[in-house]
């Protein structure tokens, strides 16, 4: 790079990244924490405490919407607007007053959204439940958003977009199209909070799925993705095992997860070829998925030694592998007959865990950890040790959640389709409710450990931020010698 | 057969033509000649640095 460059460069805007990194730790920690005490509602129903604003209809929403949209929604911004700076070498678009609005607006969203909750001020539908005053201010935010990515990439220095950005983009994109599909509504009254969909019945249904489903394919997998692109081979120092490949992965995930959606309405009045149609392209999905697991695990080809020393890269190709892993599964269940017994059991809450936890979280802590000592200019993290600590309470709480939701649901979907020799149902409905309690139970637990996790990464971030740095031995080779 | 029918028709064909744009994708991303300019487009992250290494002093 030659000198002339670096002295007319503007210097990245990452006062906004930070911002966006705290908002990440403070809002993981609500999500999880809401988590945990549903989780323990469903185990031990008195939990409820006989109030409207804590009962878990209320809070479920409350926790799928901070986890989702508040803790993963503030990761993707801060990482795409310090990934993109970076890959363009250049400063975000629009300054810091358009960071700044994109910033407390999307903190406001996800307050309007949350009060509504408890409140019980809802649309109803799932992971789209804000109500139309709230819609339209993401609205808002989400444009001025896509305006700073997009001036971003145009006015970068770097004559090619890079991958991760590629990813964000149809992100950002994806979600404006979705959000503003399912929430065509109109208002019953001009100050009232209620509204009603444009769409009934079965289209309303579709559009729904059409919704949800994306939401999983463009938030949670695309936007995601963005992240792996990034900061797996940062961390590894070593670029991507395969460019080539990461192209087809990328165009490969846009042209097939679009119609997924039907696997959702299996069984349902949706018309029977739409079923087939959404089941088939779900299956069709294992092949952005597989090939985005190898690229990125093979980043690590010829330094796998790394992650006997990186806790942080340990989070980061771990995550890899659980999205192989609920990547590979949902297809599965997307299968009719298969979905005949997963369908409206827990093992799809385990499934859809594996995903969120494995996955979406891991990459986050990974990125999180990578971020916070070049945002703040520090050294090194406060404690590798707390990352290793972090890492395996955390996994071992995700192995407590999926398992027992995977026993559950399966003993679930069994006990409501086994019939006696008479021919009729062999258990009723709440002898099904009985038998999963110990599930319950230690699918709470699970969600204990996670969370003991994320708050032992936001103390280590929080000193990392300090300038703190605690006094330990190094993990890997020299313990090793140490300990022979 | 009229130029109404003709469109019709192909747009009932709508994933054949989505498989011929995703295949000349792949023929792009897998064509020799290309080889050489995305292995430099996978150096991209680790460009900042120098970058950034003259910013911060």
């Amino acid at each position: 790079m030659t000198q002339s460059r670096a002295g007319v460069m503007p210097s990245y805007n990452e006062q906004i990244v930070r911002m966006f990194t705290i908002a990440s730790m403070f809002w993981g920690v609500v999500g999880f924490l809401v988590g945990v005490v549903i989780a323990f509602q469903l185990a031990f129903p008195a939990l409820n405490l006989g109030l409207e604003w804590t009962s878990f209809g209320r809070l479920r929403p409350l926790h799928t919407s901070a986890v989702i949209f508040a803790f993963g929604g503030n990761v993707l911004l801060g990482t795409s607007l310090f990934v993109v700076q970076r890959t363009c070498r250049t400063a975000l678009f629009g300054g810091p007053l358009m960071a700044e609005f994109l910033f407390w607006g999307y903190q406001l969203f996800i307050v309007l959204a949350a009060s509504g909750y408890v409140l019980g001020i809802t649309g109803g539908t799932e992971y789209s439940e804000p109500e139309w005053y709230t819609d339209l201010w993401l609205t808002l935010v989400w444009v001025v958003y896509l305006l700073i990515f997009l001036g971003t990439l145009m006015k970068r220095k770097e004559p090619h977009i890079y991958v991760a950005n590629w990813f964000y983009l149809a992100f950002i994109v994806t979600v404006a199209m979705l959000h503003i599909g399912r929430n065509l509504s109109m208002p019953v009254s001009f100050l009232g909070t209620k509204s009603y969909s444009l769409f009934a019945g079965v289209q309303d249904a579709m559009l729904q799925w059409w919704y949800g489903h994306n939401a999983v394919g463009f938030f949670l997998t695309a936007g995601f993705l963005g992240i792996m692109y990034y900061f797996v081979p940062k961390q590894a120092n070593r670029p991507v095992y395969s460019y080539r490949l990461s192209i087809v992965h990328f165009w490969s995930l846009i042209f097939l997860y679009i119609w997924a959606g039907p696997h959702h309405l299996h069984y349902t009045s949706l018309p029977d070829w739409t079923q087939s149609l959404g089941m088939v392209f779900s299956i069709m999905l294992w092949m952005p998925s597989w090939g985005g697991m190898i690229n990125g695990l093979m980043t690590l080809s010829g330094a796998w030694d790394k992650l006997r020393t990186d806790p942080v890269l340990r989070f980061l190709v771990t995550s890899i592998g659980f999205y192989g892993m609920s990547t590979f599964e949902g297809p599965v269940m997307s299968i009719k007959a298969v979905n005949s017994l997963s369908h409206y059991t827990d093992w799809t809450i385990g499934h859809v865990h594996s995903g969120a936890l494995g996955w979406v979280a891991f990459v986050s802590f990974g990125a999180m950890y990578y971020m916070v000592p070049v945002l703040w200019k520090r050294e090194r993290l406060y404690s590798s040790r707390l990352v290793e600590w972090h890492f395996w309470i955390a996994t071992f709480g995700i192995v407590l959640y999926i398992v027992s939701m995977w026993i559950s649901g399966i003993m679930q979907g069994l006990m409501w389709r086994a019939y006696d020799s008479l021919g009729f149902l062999q258990y009723s409905f709440v002898e099904t409710v009985a038998a999963m309690h110990p599930y319950y139970v230690v699918r709470g637990f699970g969600g204990v450990l996670f969370l003991i996790g994320a708050l032992i990464m936001t103390y280590n971030l929080i000193r990392t931020m300090r300038g703190d740095v605690r006094q330990e031995r190094s993990i890997g080779s020299t313990v090793a010698v140490a300990q022979a | 057969m009229s130029l109404l029918d003709l469109s019709h028709m192909a747009r009932e064909l709508w994933v054949v033509w989505l498989l011929i744009i995703f295949a000349a994708i792949i023929f792009h991303a897998y064509r020799g000649r290309n080889k050489d300019r995305f292995e430099d487009c996978a150096q991209i992250p680790f460009r900042e640095d120098s970058e950034e290494m003259n910013n911060h002093g």
